[in-house]
């Protein structure tokens, strides 16, 4: 979820835990020791690397990006969860012909 | 303070700055080194995701946090395959301890009798205060089925406290607690059940129906398990004995069996080339506290009364497990997630620095034992003295066992060979000399009053009390042993003194701790059997050499 929050531009990280609640429909809620545990674990596998920094109403904000490595893992990802929803969704067209055939008789 | 933040409205300057200075106590949870790196930044985020009408962060945030802290602050995050371990172990933790409260409360608490205080029922209810922590632990698992994770964790935490304040409370009732072991189990496998079902373990913010269910399942499985083996191995004894045993062994076996599930699973992935870490993880984080479920009824291999022999019982069963999780736990501590530094390669300075320990050990309990002899510290000198002195009960005419001073010795040993290669290695020996003088010290002073019904004096069984503090040897002995397999297994680029010291250490620690507990093997608690076992086909197996198996 992380990676995708930040597959589009730099983020801070507010701004990730926005993104990801947007991203997920309300459902996933990062709080901030857990985000910054996985920032530093995406970091530290080359996933993710700082940007920059600004200061803002007298708080920093340090900005991250995804690295070249880590758009690679996502689309990678990305991929396999669009092949599972995909065969999902295959199953389901041949399970509505069947029945449409055995309706028809 | 709190009232004035919360009377400024919404958006006042001193109200945000209340907000922060709450907000930076919290990152004291973090090392210094990271909260100078990464504390104004995680400042602002608390601060952008606090709002500007609160006063204080919001407690699930505040808890995150602190955890997270923690973590970092321990290391674990670095660990391959750790925060997966905890939140598979999280669940089983919790069905153990509420599953353990339901078997104690419906099967062994209508038959025990707190003889200790040998006060009427508390209440008319009570007969000792076991009850009231184990209708929180089924609250508890009842709450991981029916209610929020966030709302779950809190009961975890007050079954937790509930547990550990039983000891604290039970002296001012009519009444006794369970025993030791049995609440250190529970509330142990409350803090992983509590450590494994927060979102920063990587647990999941809306647990299925399954995982829900699962708790609840698990715990009723226990329960009748327990009971179950009751019924095939009828206890023997009575009164508060009667409550150890049922308590202790026959739940050990039931949770032994949990534990060795398990092991069977990550065994089963390994020898598939699967990655196995998390189940392994799981395997050693629940073995602690389930080794502490022992050991079986010792008396047909006990020679009672015999003190000049090193006997094994609970407080041996303790230590030994806790030895034997800990050496899993080290060895699994080996493999690091991707991109973490790698684990510190021992040589001899670690060395060293163990032998610094075991020497202070070695210092500690010596002192401890030398001034007992003189009766002080607790120990009834003159009225004593003729059962110290005469040869008597298989006793040695200086009145301390055999295998007491031969422990000591050997302690001093292992200490002299551990040193010899990386000789004094500066401050941080002095350091761990101290802490292992006056760690060992404390303990055995501990070690006394609890062999003596938690009494500050008038302790007369010098050889029976003496022979339970030399069992505190085997931490320094494991540590000693653990760090010289280490520096042996990195091999190349040793030097030959260091070499022979390590297998030196090696050979004393083992062989004593080896000496002492494996005559009593029948009768070591279950778990601990299983994890040896776990050990032994792993690395028989050698497929989960630290780097040769999968990531997990």
């Amino acid at each position: 979820m992380i990676l995708a929050a930040l597959a589009e531009e730099p983020m801070h990280g507010y701004g990730v835990i926005q993104e990801v609640v947007a991203l997920s429909d309300g459902r996933v809620t990062l709080r901030p020791g857990t985000l910054y545990g996985a920032l530093d674990r995406l970091v530290e596998q080359g996933l993710v690397t700082g940007d920059h920094e600004e200061i803002v109403d007298g708080r920093l904000r340090r900005y991250y990006r995804l690295t070249d490595e880590g758009a690679c893992v996502l689309a990678a990802e990305a991929q396999r969860l669009t092949s599972n929803a995909d065969a999902a969704v295959e199953r389901l067209r041949r399970r509505s012909g069947s029945r449409t055939r055995l309706a028809h008789g | 303070m709190a009232d004035l933040g919360e009377a400024l409205p919404a958006g006042d300057p001193r109200g945000t700055a209340l907000l922060e200075r709450r907000c930076r106590r919290l990152l004291v949870a973090y090392p210094a080194a990271y909260r100078a790196d990464r504390g104004d930044e995680i400042v602002a985020t608390m601060l952008d995701l606090t709002g500007p009408d609160r006063r204080s962060p919001r407690l699930a945030d505040a808890a995150d946090l602190v955890a997270s802290g923690l973590r970092r602050r321990l290391g674990t995050a670095a660990l391959a395959g750790f925060d997966a371990g905890l939140t598979v172990a999280a669940p089983v933790a919790l069905a153990l301890a509420a599953g353990i409260s339901a078997f104690a409360w419906w099967r062994v608490e209508p038959i025990s009798v707190g003889i200790h205080m040998g006060g009427p029922a508390l209440f008319g209810v009570f007969r000792t205060l076991g009850p009231i922590a184990y209708l929180l632990w089924l609250i508890a698992a009842a709450g991981r089925a029916l209610l929020r994770p966030s709302v779950g964790r809190v009961l975890i935490g007050v079954a937790v406290v509930v547990t550990l304040l039983l000891p604290v409370i039970a002296p001012f009732t009519t009444v006794d607690r369970p025993p030791l072991w049995v609440l250190m189990a529970l509330s142990t496998f409350g803090l992983l059940a509590l450590a494994g079902t927060g979102t920063w373990a990587g647990a999941s913010a809306t647990p299925s129906a399954d995982e829900r269910l699962g708790v609840p399942t698990g715990a009723l499985a226990v329960a009748i398990s327990a009971s179950s083996v009751m019924v095939i191995w009828p206890p023997s004894g009575g009164g508060f004995g009667y409550y150890y045993q049922p308590t202790i062994a026959r739940v050990g076996t039931v949770v032994a069996a949990t534990v060795a599930v398990l092991a069977v699973i990550a065994v089963d992935r390994l020898l598939r080339g699967r990655s196995a870490q998390e189940w392994l993880w799981a395997t050693a984080l629940l073995g602690l506290p389930a080794g502490w479920l022992g050991p079986f009824d010792t008396a047909a291999l006990r020679l009672a009364g015999d003190s000049a022999v090193p006997h094994f019982g609970r407080l041996a069963q303790v230590l030994l497990a806790s030895c034997v999780a800990t050496v899993a736990i080290v060895w699994l501590a080996q493999r690091r997630t991707p991109g973490s530094p790698p684990a510190r390669v021992p040589g001899p300075r670690s060395l060293a620095l163990a032998g610094a320990v075991t020497l202070g050990v070695s210092i500690g309990l010596t002192a401890f034992v030398l001034l007992g002899r003189l009766g002080a510290l607790g120990f009834a000198g003159a009225a004593a003295l003729p059962r110290y002195v005469l040869p008597r009960d298989g006793l040695p005419g200086d009145g301390l066992p055999g295998h007491v001073t031969a422990t000591l010795a050997i302690l001093l040993l292992a200490a002299l060979c551990a040193m010899l290669p990386g000789r004094w290695a500066g401050r941080a020996s002095l350091v761990a000399l101290a802490c292992g003088t006056g760690g060992s010290f404390l303990a055995g002073w501990l070690v006394a009053a609890y062999d003596n019904g938690w009494t500050l004096g008038g302790w007369t069984d010098f050889a029976h009390t003496t022979g339970l503090i030399a069992t505190l040897a085997f931490p320094p002995l494991s540590l000693c042993a653990v760090v010289a397999a280490r520096v042996l297994a990195v091999g190349a680029g040793l030097d030959r003194s260091t070499k022979r010291a390590a297998v030196a250490v090696l050979v004393v620690c083992v062989s004593w701790v080896g000496y002492v507990t494996v005559p009593y093997v029948l009768s070591w608690g279950p778990v601990l059997l299983v994890l040896i076992a776990c050990c032994a086909a792993l690395a028989l197996s050698g497929r989960a050499r630290p780097g040769s198996a999968p990531a997990p």
